[in-house]
């Protein structure tokens, strides 16, 4: 799948190209940074789908003219009209995706997503370009974060059984030290190293694994 | 059915610079005439030519404002041309209240919008009892026309100058 990318700056467009080059089969074949470079390039490699910001300049854009990012629209409209086969996603929050705050962090996730009857929902570009079309609009949709959940961080099932498997060690040896149930304090004991022995194992094992899988 | 929170929409006018300068009992009785509306991403509010009855104010999200262009520029910028985007506190539909009462521009919600929408009828036969409103009313209606060509002029200029500059 050919995909054109047209946005302003530069930290969108790397997203978008991100979030491309992870869709199997997908392949940035253009770059627009205004709206006129946009249709030109779609016009010569009719992509297969055309990702458009909707705060998009016609030539330039300007930060006193409020009216000055307002080709996004346009263009995906036009491009929806005279090249029915490319499919054209309009992104409507890039804007506020691309604020400091949002989109970054090592488990932060960008998900392409739209609201159908009133309820958002996240679908990849291969979806989009099968789906039928009931008339050649473009098809507003946003950029959604999400956290991953992190393997390292959090009081886990291991974090727990290390913490209890601790403090039974200690206890099993205060018992045993004390003379007042040698026997207890020592089966107690040998039950809580066993449990933090296991317990650090299998959280090396599931943080490599995660880390072989993604 | 839902009664209307009037505290609620003085608020939303109060907001609009519009109507900021207004009494609060006239933000009331102006809020008496209206209703709360919300569109999703991509509808449209309203199409050039259609009959006028309500102008908005923009409580969430963004409004683009497009023109329909001339057959004769079609093949170099498409159909339609973005004049404007509205943001939130912003106000477009003022056709509603100024004669033929047609939008001679369309309204195509680029984000989930909630808005007020006030009946212009009744806004105008508000206006014919107290003139004050109406001088207040008209002037902000101006100044948001005013902003609006601002805008075009500029970017008309910088727009002509780029494509006269000589590239090297």
């Amino acid at each position: 799948m050919r995909v054109l990318i047209a946005s302003e700056h530069n930290k969108v467009q790397h997203l978008l190209a991100d979030m491309v080059e992870k869709e199997p089969g997908a392949v940035v074949v253009g770059e627009a940074d205004n709206a006129t470079k946009a249709l030109a390039l779609a016009n010569r490699l009719r992509p297969d789908v055309a990702i458009i910001d909707s705060s998009l300049p016609y030539l330039i854009g300007m930060d006193e003219v409020s009216g000055s990012r307002a080709s996004g629209l346009d263009i995906a409209q036009t491009i929806s009209g005279e090249i029915p086969k490319t499919r054209v996603l309009l992104l409507t929050n890039m804007d506020t995706e691309i604020s400091p705050k949002r989109g970054s962090g090592p488990n932060v996730v960008a998900h392409f997503a739209r609201t159908n009857q009133g309820e958002k929902t996240f679908f990849n570009l291969e979806e989009l370009y099968i789906e039928i079309r009931p008339a050649p609009e473009p098809v507003f949709a946003e950029v959604l974060m999400t956290q991953q959940p992190s393997v390292k961080k959090g009081t886990g099932l291991y974090e727990k059984a290390i913490f209890f498997g601790a403090l039974c060690v200690v206890l099993g040896w205060i018992l045993m030290a004390t003379w007042i149930s040698t026997v207890v304090g020592g089966v107690l004991a040998v039950a809580g190293l066993l449990t933090v022995f296991f317990s650090v194992g299998g959280s090396l094992f599931s943080s490599l694994w995660h880390r072989m899988t993604t | 059915m839902k009664q209307p929170d009037l505290t609620a929409f003085k608020r939303v006018l109060k907001a609009c610079a519009t109507f900021a300068p207004l009494k609060d009992a006239d933000l009331e009785e102006i809020a008496g005439m209206a209703v709360e509306k919300e569109y999703e991403a991509g509808d449209t509010i309203f199409r050039d030519g259609d009959k006028a009855r309500e102008f908005y104010i923009i409580q969430v999200g963004k409004v683009a404002i497009q023109m329909l262009l001339p057959p004769s520029v079609h093949s170099q910028m498409g159909k339609r041309l973005t004049v404007d985007v509205v943001n939130p506190n912003g106000l477009f539909g003022w056709s509603a209240i100024i004669h033929p009462f047609t939008y001679g521009r369309s309204a195509i919600c680029l984000q989930k919008v909630k808005a007020l929408a006030v009946d212009g009828q009744k806004l105008n036969e508000f206006i014919k009892t107290k003139p004050d409103v109406g001088l207040l009313v008209l002037s902000g209606m101006i100044r948001v026309v005013t902003s609006r060509l601002n805008d075009t002029t500029q970017i008309l200029v910088s727009e002509r100058m780029l494509s006269t500059t000589p590239q090297k």
